[in-house]
């Protein structure tokens, strides 16, 4: 991305001549072909290829932002902009500057060319053999109709690129690739659906192909679904959902901002027992497909794999360069940012559970009365400040003896984190899965609190 | 300058049926003091250009972020490929034919937020952590500080040239207590579409304080029982249940896309003969959306008459395909991305009954509030909602008698609103310039409310 390069070094140099005492460049180039598909048809195609440019700067301690898409806009201005942010904020007391290049890149492996250079042709291909593999379970056991409802595929590269007035300077570029397809059922008068979910750094076409017909299996499911009576139930998590559920309530928590800020229940818990010792969670930079990999963070700092809770111990705290400086520690290559102008922030890489025995199907025959759970929503809405967990279930199926006896939809699941996955966890699977940024089996969790009828 | 001729002429070149162009400036401040240290004072331009193609009936997006004649030509020619790429299978996509439309509109605002320093704004925000700071039990204070100005200007190859522009401005604050180990949070906004005179118009630390005190009564009140419950629903919660449980069930791409419970059910009854819905682009406390993003002006449309599914939000295309009108709908988030069909303001028309009569009347079940509420999700095809409330009440004797927290609401989309039977007297609405609304991974600002409504046999839970 030269442009943005030029523009960013510009940028970085005008802004130390206006008189800044530190600046910090950040500069995103993303190329992304999209097509959207509607009642089992494209309903469009659309490729775009973005700009984003964030310049942190510090006047002292003294620290302001300012973030463009407009490679044009007068670079002058902007610094002006920059300048005057910086000279209205208060000092932070905390602030030590922007990092030093400290430590090189890890090697990570997160570019895949046919991914990332994949034609508009190639992406429908794909798209209509991943929709038939989807549809093909339903249409071989003689439903009505099955359809593609809504869905997307996406599939390109993101570039970034790192500088700062200390000497770091970094870039990197990863592909990316996105699907997800909600299949309809109708049978009688009856409706089923269920959405197939998939991001990954590389295609991988058997792994879709496998994804996609189990997926098809389980949208057979759900016909004529309702809400259970309330109470308390075991509660077999799927590795989606439970990727859902511990990025929303757990992740944050181990963040050392949130920590040092008094919105983490783990403050002042690191060397205890939070968790049940079955659980491990590890955050991994390395796995070549998963979409949180990377070689260094937004600070340009080298990424690592490291142990978070070992064996149900609190053993690291997630560091940005900010938090690492703040408590004396050394950087942990996690400082990640919403926005290209925004502080990088601590946060996982990928967030993965170690393995345990058993899978969802294994759990779903040994317990004796329980709810297995395949979708839910509202589990954003969960408080990793008080680690109160909220999902409401649309696709459950309630499974007594070994045997599935009904589905459930219309109920929520709710409790403690810390106490569903301490006291209350029975089983860690060993069916590992890629959800998003989280790595994670099958969890079976006893006597959650289900509100239904 | 772009114009409805130039790109009239690329449709020509390029052997298109039509060509529409979303031209983009937006200017947004966001200011976060986290713990009273500030942790962002941040400024940011977005400016570009967004094209839709139509050959064939095939459908082409793509995007530039200069508004160079040249560059938008290069994005045509992209988005012409792509939608001929893709051609074969497409859907065949037709837009209903409207009058051209040649407008202008600008939200009012008296005082430009751009003209007052970043270091008032700070102020401002330094003055509520002080005073959230006298309350005994905070742990954790982030308060934010948002502006933004949204200038959208609509160009089409049948001869539309449409411009608004927006403003926006508000604080958020996300408070976390601790009492007695025990954690407790809650997030709040208030926003207005106006300029730097709503900053002075509020007691903001007022404001601040009254949060800062729930917050803390908040840790120290019980966690509600997991049920089904009788609720009055005050107008932050009705708004978000409208816009959960039924607004997105009505967009009209879901509808003809198979994935809303409603479709083929225009004429049934869907709710309690008292509930009247509506959206509207342009209402006091809400959103501003005059026109959408196809340049259509948006109508007030309702999509719920005295309990009878009465119509759906369209846009161009789906007014065409499900035989409708457009109402205004097709939105975007930015110039970047396409257009989906979107809620604005959605509502419920108020009804006779007083606030404390319904609750009275109710005698025993929860008066759930919205302040604190950290919003809500649906699946429209499974037709399962969910919402989360603030701090809220039980009541007892028609009385609401003691706090409890962590409320998570759930119901099925034709169930939950027949089940509608109190609608109040008072309406509001509010809006927020700190998110809104996402769907297929767009962010578009709405607003939403209503008068209290109080419901019979909610699924309440999560606590």
């Amino acid at each position: 991305m030269p442009d943005v390069v030029e523009v960013s070094e510009r940028l970085l140099r005008n802004s130390l001549e206006r008189g800044l005492s530190e600046v910090e460049v950040y500069a995103v180039r993303t190329l992304m072909k999209t097509l959207t598909v509607a009642d089992d048809r494209v309903l469009e195609g659309a490729v775009r290829e973005d700009y984003d440019i964030g310049v942190r700067g510090a006047l002292g301690r003294r620290v302001g932002s300012v973030s463009t898409n407009v490679l044009s806009l007068d670079v002058g201005r902007l610094v002006d902009k920059l300048y005057a942010s910086a000279r209205s904020s208060p000092e932070d007391p905390y602030w030590s500057g922007f990092p030093t290049d400290v430590g090189g890149l890890s090697q990570v492996a997160c570019y895949d060319e046919s991914t990332a250079g994949i034609s508009e042709e190639e992406l429908a291909g794909l798209l209509s053999h991943v929709a038939g593999k989807l549809k093909e379970p339903a249409l071989a056991r003689g439903v009505d109709r099955a359809t593609i409802a809504e869905g997307m595929v996406a599939s390109g590269e993101v570039e970034v690129f790192i500088a700062n007035s200390h000497g770091v300077s970094k870039s990197v570029r990863c592909s990316g690739a996105m699907m997800w397809l909600t299949l309809s059922l109708k049978r009688g008068g009856a409706h089923s659906d269920k959405t197939l979910s998939y991001i990954r750094r590389r295609v991988d076409l058997k792994e879709i192909e496998a994804v996609s017909i189990r997926e098809g299996e389980r949208a057979l499911m759900f016909f004529n679904s309702s809400p259970i009576e309330s109470g308390k139930y075991d509660v077999i998590l799927t590795p989606s959902v439970a990727g859902q559920i511990l990025m929303s309530v757990l992740a944050p928590a181990f963040s050392a901002l949130n920590i040092l800020e008094g919105r983490s229940p783990l403050k002042g818990r690191l060397g205890d027992r939070v968790l049940n010792e079955k659980i491990t969670v590890v955050d991994d930079p390395s796995i070549e497909v998963a979409v949180g990999s990377r070689p260094f963070d937004d600070e340009g700092i080298a990424t690592r794999t490291k142990n978070v809770i070992e064996k149900g111990v609190f053993k690291t705290m997630l560091h940005s360069y900010y938090t690492s400086r703040r408590m004396g520690s050394e950087p942990t290559g996690n400082g990640l940012r919403q926005r290209p102008a925004s502080q990088p922030v601590p946060s996982f890489t990928n967030l993965v559970v170690r393995p345990g025995k058993g899978s969802s199907d294994s759990f779903a025959e040994e317990v004796k009365k329980g709810l297995v759970v395949y979708e839910v929503i509202g589990s954003w809405m969960s408080d990793p400040a008080t680690g109160r967990l909220k999902a409401t279930i649309t696709h459950g199926m309630l499974v007594e003896g070994g045997k599935p006896v009904k589905p459930v939809k219309g109920v929520i699941l709710g409790g403690n984190v810390y106490r569903l996955l301490s006291e209350s966890l029975q089983g860690v699977g060993g069916d590992l899965e890629i959800v998003d940024y989280v790595v994670t089996p099958s969890l079976w969790i006893s006597s959650a609190d289900i509100a239904g009828r | 300058m772009l114009d409805p001729d130039f790109i009239d002429a690329l449709c020509s070149k390029l052997n298109a049926d039509f060509i529409d162009a979303r031209v983009q400036r937006h200017y947004s401040e966001l200011v976060l003091l986290d713990n009273g240290v500030v942790r962002e004072l941040s400024s940011s331009y977005i400016n570009g250009v967004g094209i839709r193609v139509v050959v064939g009936g095939s459908v082409g997006y793509s995007s530039t972020n200069s508004v160079e004649r040249d560059d938008v030509a290069k994005a045509a020619t992209r988005a012409y490929k792509i939608a001929k790429a893709v051609s074969e299978k497409s859907i065949s996509v037709q837009l209903y034919e409207r009058p051209t439309v040649r407008a202008r509109a600008i939200a009012n605002y008296s005082i430009d937020p751009e003209s007052i320093d970043s270091s008032e704004k700070v102020e401002l925000l330094k003055d509520m952590h002080r005073e959230i700071s006298t309350v005994s039990g905070i742990a954790s204070s982030v308060l934010r500080f948002g502006y933004e100005r949204d200038q959208r200007y609509y160009i089409s190859s049948d001869g539309d040239s449409v411009e608004y522009e927006v403003r926006m401005i508000g604080v958020s604050a996300a408070l976390v207590s601790h009492v007695d180990g025990a954690y407790e949070s809650l997030r709040d906004h208030e926003s207005k579409v106006a300029g730097w005179e709503f900053m002075k118009s509020v007691d903001w630390r007022d404001w601040a304080s009254w949060r800062a005190k729930l917050v803390v009564e908040s840790a120290r009140a019980p966690r509600v029982e997991p049920g089904r419950y009788d609720v009055v629903l005050d107008n932050d919660m009705v708004g978000l249940m409208l816009h959960e449980a039924f607004g997105h069930a009505t967009e009209g791409d879901s509808v003809l896309a198979g994935g809303s419970v409603l479709r083929g059910r225009l004429g049934q009854v869907v709710a309690g003969e008292l509930v009247s819905i509506v959206d509207d682009g342009v209402v006091e406390g809400g959103a501003y959306v005059p026109f959408d993003d196809e340049g259509t002006p948006k109508k007030r449309t309702y999509t719920v008459r005295r309990g009878v599914l009465e119509g759906f939000l369209h846009s161009l295309v789906t007014a065409r395909a499900l035989g409708g009108e457009p109402t205004g709908n097709a939105r975007v988030m930015t110039y970047r991305d396409p257009l989906l069909v979107r809620q604005t303001n959605t509502y419920m028309e108020p009804g006779d009954w007083g606030v404390e009569e319904m609750i009275r009347d109710m005698g025993r079940g929860l008066y759930v509030r919205g302040r604190g509420a950290s919003g809500g999700e649906v699946n429209p095809l499974t037709g399962a909602f969910t919402f989360t409330s603030g701090p809220s009440y039980v009541v007892e004797g028609g009385e609401p008698v003691r706090l409890v927290k962590g409320v998570m609401l759930t119901g099925l989309i034709l169930e939950t609103l027949k089940r509608v039977d109190a609608v109040g007297k008072d309406l509001v609405i509010r809006t927020s310039v700190f998110g809104g609304c996402g769907k297929s991974g767009q962010t578009v600002r709405v607003g939403d409310g209503g008068p209290h409504v109080r419901v019979r046999e909610i699924t309440i839970g999560g606590g």
